[in-house]
């Protein structure tokens, strides 16, 4: 077990440098920086001089093992944009309301999710059971940006029960929250469906019945137990998705949050930002993918307890 | 020896045609009919949009109407530029489409031969084309092509790369899947025997049985294509102005929706039709085509 | 009043607009202690008339009956704590394939004792305790292991002994058995029948055997129901059915049972037609000890020496995991061996590159076992046959077609079929297929991978006198590879017997079956089911160990050999080899 966990993290450690390797070098291969000349009209000096102040001036791989240095030591550097603080100061600023509406909002919409989808698969073919899927495609299909716009347009336009935009007050924080909520439950819905299907379809399902077992006892226990091995792989991964969302959530409820930043980076050309946000949610990706293995592992008897003893 | 039996009249279903099960399969889906009508129709629209429209979609010929209402003149009203909303959702749609399937097509013709190789030989190659895909695992794909596209300053041709290069994987997963069930076949381990070269056995058997799944793959990138299309363009970095795209449309609907809701509504509504359409299209034929692959 | 009583069933399944008569309208009924079997072949609607029993069909099955009583309650009316009651308590099932019927993340100490506790107030160590002795009951050993272990930590025999154990929890009535032991291995399955019928005994329950082999009939029941197409054929005690079948369809059931065949003239005076010299096979595996790995050798095959003379049939049996299949498969050259030799028609094919291997395919096909899966489904059956020759691009494309329309007839299909697909053919007829583009290219040696072992009984009897015939027509020569030792004796000239990697024996036929030397072979031939009722008889049987202890030993003397304490195959008649340990 030990060694399953060692050699999983070595193959994320891979992972991620080579994902840091072609984001660093693919921002730096393309003509153009932050001190162009028609971005920000200086003199050739003063250009110069900035450019060696931030170390630009470097050779690209000098460049990288220099910055990932300063990463391990959660250096990334300063934003172009605001000079006045780190790369990580600004982050842990602007974290707070990203992770306040998006952890609110898979909080609500996970569960919610994993219920109807359960409830879809063991009443197939009724009408929860096509709200469930038509809720799931809807959630998996449509653009967040699209159902923020259609929240907005229906409860602050034309109802305006709820503000639209904005920080601060909770009732501003309904709207995202819903907006976010949507994606989990979609997605948790549709996985847990298919996958309780899967399990009500195997032969032991049957043996369970003609034992005499009741059919609570079967769901509750043997098809539940079941059906969360395949799910939990999939779980944590999906919970980090949301992280993606947030760029177009926090665009259209003016929220001023991680996402906002990542637009503002990318439209900026704000390499040490961009590189930071990027490199988290990799980071963030590689965890979740590691965890869920071992969990995988954990729960499932065929790996924890092994063949033969 | 002989043995025969009393001669039993075989029922009529063992007879038909597993395409013929398939056709059931799809035509018993309401929502995958209704939604294949749909696509039809947007993608007539799409193909004819000059007979269909009254105005050319970058003429400003409306000025002095900007930000009308929806009318009997103009159905979906004018912008603010002064130009016929109608006509410019419609060409919207043709810019939507063929990305879609231009992306889509892309991405098949990556993902197949990927996807056979790595399902066929197994063994290194198979772990190398694995280890490609975990990297596009760990990379949302929506935060890179932001990336790429802020970096390419966006465009036409970027974009449809951008979605192939991320609707590659999908494709590559479902053909490699397939591939690697079939290869295990008896025919196909007949065909070795037969002295059949690898090349002739992809392109005899395993590519024609696998043509359901790369059809699947191939509806089901669309959408994706569509989606990510459509958010570059929401965030300013994809299809650059005055082309009429959807996602651009939104973005500008934004700021004058608390007053002029129509021009926040029409275009998110015909993104939403069009993705939702397309991808309960694949979603019923990949349920038809394929039963074991259902609710994936 | 009986135990179990069915008048008049019909099951159907609706599909698409068309309805399937799985059963059409059966009736039968089961008196306590009595043991039924139901007879049948694949679709017969066998498993269906006792799944409808205990009401576990699927909801898209219609079920009706004028009455279906068991143990006094009307099941079709019964509501769901009926039902609960009835299934574990008045009649328990064993099913087909144990690997899958055990749910695979709870111990299987846990899914018997929760069963008891389903039925019975009992608290969970007194349910353990009960289940540690119900296991021993089904004669396993170390029954509190056991209780801790899961699933997958047991072979498919010991696990249907847990399935039985969990059976017998709740003392049922009558105890159902669908195809208990078709998924098992033939010496396996002879001890699960016979402790079925040693609880069956000791328990006093009725038994219903469902099974499309007769011999597990005649083993087990006293009376029979012969199954066809969803309807009764024919009923009776046992011994009326074997001798006086009044039926056509129980003749031919029957008749199946006793095929025998011309032995094949043989030709041992030039090359053998397939060679294998010391031909092995290892799998480098991983074995994990804390931090480290270290990579081991898992012998699949050691190294095997078998002669396959021209013109003649050889039989290569063993269980699941002897290496049978392994070195079919090397010897076509579609698995790399690890060592030896390939002789074809006296030519070494072992290292030849795939271009030069090309040309020797032609003399060297091979048949599977699944008919499903050997047959393309893209393709129509013209095509699918004369693909050898297109791959090898003899003649032209009309020859082609001509030459393999001609090839459907030889085996017994109409040229009409050649625009058809797989998929319309029936199992037996997909089989007639896949030995005619085998066969299109004239080879000299046919290795048969268990042609039959996924046929029914009357099919499975025909397609054996098929490929007999097409032998002596063409004098090929069959490498027969099968677990079933009733079909590899009336078909084969000479039967080489595979243990763990290794041949334990090697003989003529008759000698084999007349006198076998190694225990492994006693193990295999006494585990043949009887024929007919008249022979059922108790088996002991012997573990692994015992088979070991009992390798027979020869001196010096008698074989002229170096005395050594390991096995080896010795000469002790002309053609007849066996492992022995030499002894001084």
């Amino acid at each position: 077990m030990i060694f399953y966990i060692l050699r999983r993290l070595v193959s994320v450690a891979v992972t991620f440098i080579v994902v840091s390797l072609i984001i660093f070098f693919m921002m730096h291969a393309i003509p153009g920086g932050p001190f162009d000349a028609n971005d920000m009209p200086v003199s050739a000096a003063v250009r110069e001089k900035l450019m060696a102040n931030l170390g630009l001036d470097q050779p690209l791989w000098v460049q990288y093992t220099r910055y990932m240095w300063g990463v391990l030591h959660f250096d990334f550097g300063v934003p172009y944009q605001s000079p006045g603080e780190t790369v990580t100061q600004l982050l842990s600023r602007a974290w707070v309301p990203s992770l306040v509406l998006g952890g609110l909002g898979v909080l609500i919409g996970a569960p919610l999710g994993i219920l109807l989808g359960m409830a879809a698969a063991l009443n197939r073919n009724t009408w929860i059971d096509y709200l469930a899927s038509t809720l799931a495609t809807l959630g998996l299909t449509i653009p967040v940006f699209v159902t923020s716009m259609l929240l907005i347009l229906v409860f602050a336009v034309w109802l305006n029960w709820l503000p639209a935009s904005g920080w601060g007050k909770p009732e501003r924080w309904i709207l995202p929250i819903t907006a976010y909520a949507l994606i989990p439950l979609a997605t948790y819905a549709r996985y847990t469906r298919s996958a309780m299907l899967d399990t009500l379809n195997r032969p032991f399902v049957t043996v369970l019945r003609a034992k005499g077992l009741s059919e609570r006892r079967i769901v509750f226990q043997h098809v539940l137990r079941n059906s969360a091995i395949p799910l939990v792989t999939v779980f944590l991964p999906m919970f980090i998705g949301t992280a993606t969302g947030s760029i177009f959530v926090e665009a259209m409820f003016r929220v001023p949050g991680l996402g906002a930043y990542f637009v503002s980076s990318i439209e900026g050309r704000d390499y040490p930002l961009e590189m930071a946000l990027m490199l988290m949610i990799t980071f963030m990706y590689c965890i979740a993918y590691l965890l869920s293995d071992i969990v995988y592992a954990l729960i499932n008897p065929r790996i924890r307890v092994g063949g033969t003893p | 020896m002989t043995v025969e039996l009393a001669p039993v009249a075989p029922p009529a279903h063992r007879q038909r045609n597993p395409l013929w099960f398939a056709w059931q399969r799809f035509i018993g889906n309401k929502a995958a009919i209704v939604a294949g009508g749909i696509l039809l129709l947007l993608i007539l629209m799409a193909i004819f949009a000059p007979l269909i429209t009254p105005a050319n979609p970058d003429a400003q010929s409306f000025l002095a109407e900007a930000l009308a209402f929806p009318s009997a003149q103009h159905w979906f009203g004018v912008d603010n530029l002064g130009r016929d909303f109608y006509t410019r959702v419609v060409y919207g749609a043709r810019v939507s489409l063929t990305i879609g399937f231009t992306a889509a097509l892309f991405s098949v013709l990556i993902g197949i031969p990927l996807g056979a190789l790595a399902g066929y030989f197994g063994g290194k190659t198979d772990w190398f084309i694995m280890r490609v895909i975990e990297l596009f695992s760990v990379v949302p794909p929506l935060l890179a092509a932001m990336l790429l596209g802020a970096l390419t300053r966006g465009g036409y041709f970027t974009i449809l790369l951008i979605a192939a290069l991320f609707g590659w994987v999908q494709v590559c997963l479902l053909v490699r899947a397939q591939v690697k069930a079939l290869r295990e076949k008896e025919f196909v381990r007949a065909a070795q025997a037969l002295g059949a070269s690898p090349w002739y056995i992809i392109r005899r058997h395993l590519i024609p049985n696998s043509i359901s799944s790369i059809i699947v793959g191939f509806v089901l990138a669309i959408p994706l294509a569509m989606m990510l299309e459509a958010s570059l363009s929401f965030l300013g970095i994809g299809v650059p102005p005055p082309t009429p795209t959807w996602g651009q449309m939104i973005n500008e609907g934004i700021d004058f929706m608390f007053f002029y809701w129509h021009l926040a509504v029409f275009p998110t509504a015909a993104l939403a039709i069009t993705v939702l359409a397309t991808t309960l299209f694949g979603d019923g034929l990949r349920d038809a085509l394929d039963p074991t692959l259902k609710g994936r | 009043m009986p135990l179990v009583e069915i008048q008049d069933l019909k099951v159907s399944f609706s599909q698409y607009g068309g309805e399937i008569h799985a059963v059409r309208g059966i009736s039968f009924s089961v008196n306590e202690g009595e043991s039924l079997g139901i007879v049948g072949e694949s679709g017969s609607g066998k498993s269906v008339s006792c799944s409808a029993l205990l009401r576990l069909l699927p909801a898209t099955a219609k079920v009706s009956a004028k009455s279906i009583t068991l143990d006094g309650v009307d099941v079709l009316k019964a509501n769901k704590e009926d039902l609960a009651r009835l299934r574990g308590r008045s009649a328990a099932m064993i099913f087909q394939d144990p690997m899958t019927a055990f749910d695979p993340v709870f111990t299987i100490g846990h899914q018997i004792a929760e069963t008891i506790q389903s039925h019975r107030k009992v608290s969970k160590r007194e349910a353990l305790a009960e289940a540690e002795q119900l296991l021993l009951r089904v004669e396993i050993k170390n029954a509190k292991d056991i209780l801790t272990y899961y699933p997958h930590q047991l072979s498919g025999g010991m696990l249907q002994r847990a399935m039985i154990a969990m059976a017998l929890s709740c003392r049922p009535k009558v105890l159902i058995a669908d195809e208990p032991t078709t998924a098992l291995d033939v010496t396996i399955q002879a001890q699960i029948l016979q402790l079925i019928k040693k609880v069956q005994a000791e328990f006093g329950m009725a038994l219903i055997m469902i099974t499309h082999d007769l011999g597990v009939i005649a083993e087990t029941v006293d009376r029979v129901l012969v199954m066809y197409n969803g309807e009764v054929m024919e009923q009776g005690p046992v011994q009326q059915i074997f001798d006086a079948p009044q039926h056509a369809y129980t003749r031919t059931l029957l008749a199946s049972l006793q095929t025998t065949f011309e032995p094949s003239r043989g030709d041992g005076s030039a090359a053998p037609a397939l060679e294998l010299r010391g031909l092995a096979k290892a799998y480098r595996i991983k074995r994990r000890s804390g931090f480290f790995t270290s990579y081991g050798d898992f012998h699949a095959v050691r190294p095997v020496d078998i002669t396959l003379p021209r013109n003649s049939i050889v039989g290569l049996v063993g269980e699941s995991g002897s290496g049978k299949t392994t070195t079919g498969m090397m010897a076509m050259r579609l698995t790399e061996p690890s060592s030896g030799q390939i002789l074809v028609d006296g030519v070494d094919i072992t290292s030849l590159t795939p271009d030069q291997l090309k040309s020797h395919r032609r003399s060297m096909q091979i048949v599977f076992q699944d008919s499903y899966s050997a047959l393309d489904p893209m393709m129509t059956l013209t095509q699918i046959i004369a693909e050898p020759l297109h791959i090898h691009g003899i003649g032209t494309t009309r020859e082609q077609t001509e030459k393999a329309l001609g090839w459907l007839e030889r085996v017994g299909l109409p040229r009409s079929f050649g625009n058809r697909y797989a998929h319309e053919l029936s199992g037996g007829q997909r089989q007639r297929v896949a030995i005619a583009r085998a066969l299109i290219l004239g080879p000299k040696v046919l290795v048969a991978d268990e042609p039959t072992s996924a046929l029914d009984v009357t099919v499975k009897a025909q397609i054996i006198g098929l490929l007999k015939e097409l032998q002596a027509e063409m004098g090929l020569s069959i490498l027969f590879i099968s677990h079933d030792l009733s079909t590899v004796k009336s078909l084969t000239d000479s039967v080489v017997v595979m243990y763990r990697g290794r041949v334990v024996e090697q003989a003529p036929t008759s000698a084999i079956f007349a006198d076998p030397q190694h225990p492994y072979t006693r193990a295999l031939l006494d585990a043949i089911p009887a024929s007919n009722p008249r022979d059922k008889r108790e088996r002991t049987f012997l573990a692994a160990a015992d088979l070991e202890a009992q390798t027979p030993r020869y001196t010096v003397i008698q074989t002229g050999l170096a005395p050594n304490a390991t096995p080896q195959l010795v000469t002790i008649a002309p053609n007849h080899r066996v492992e022995a340990i030499v002894t001084t």
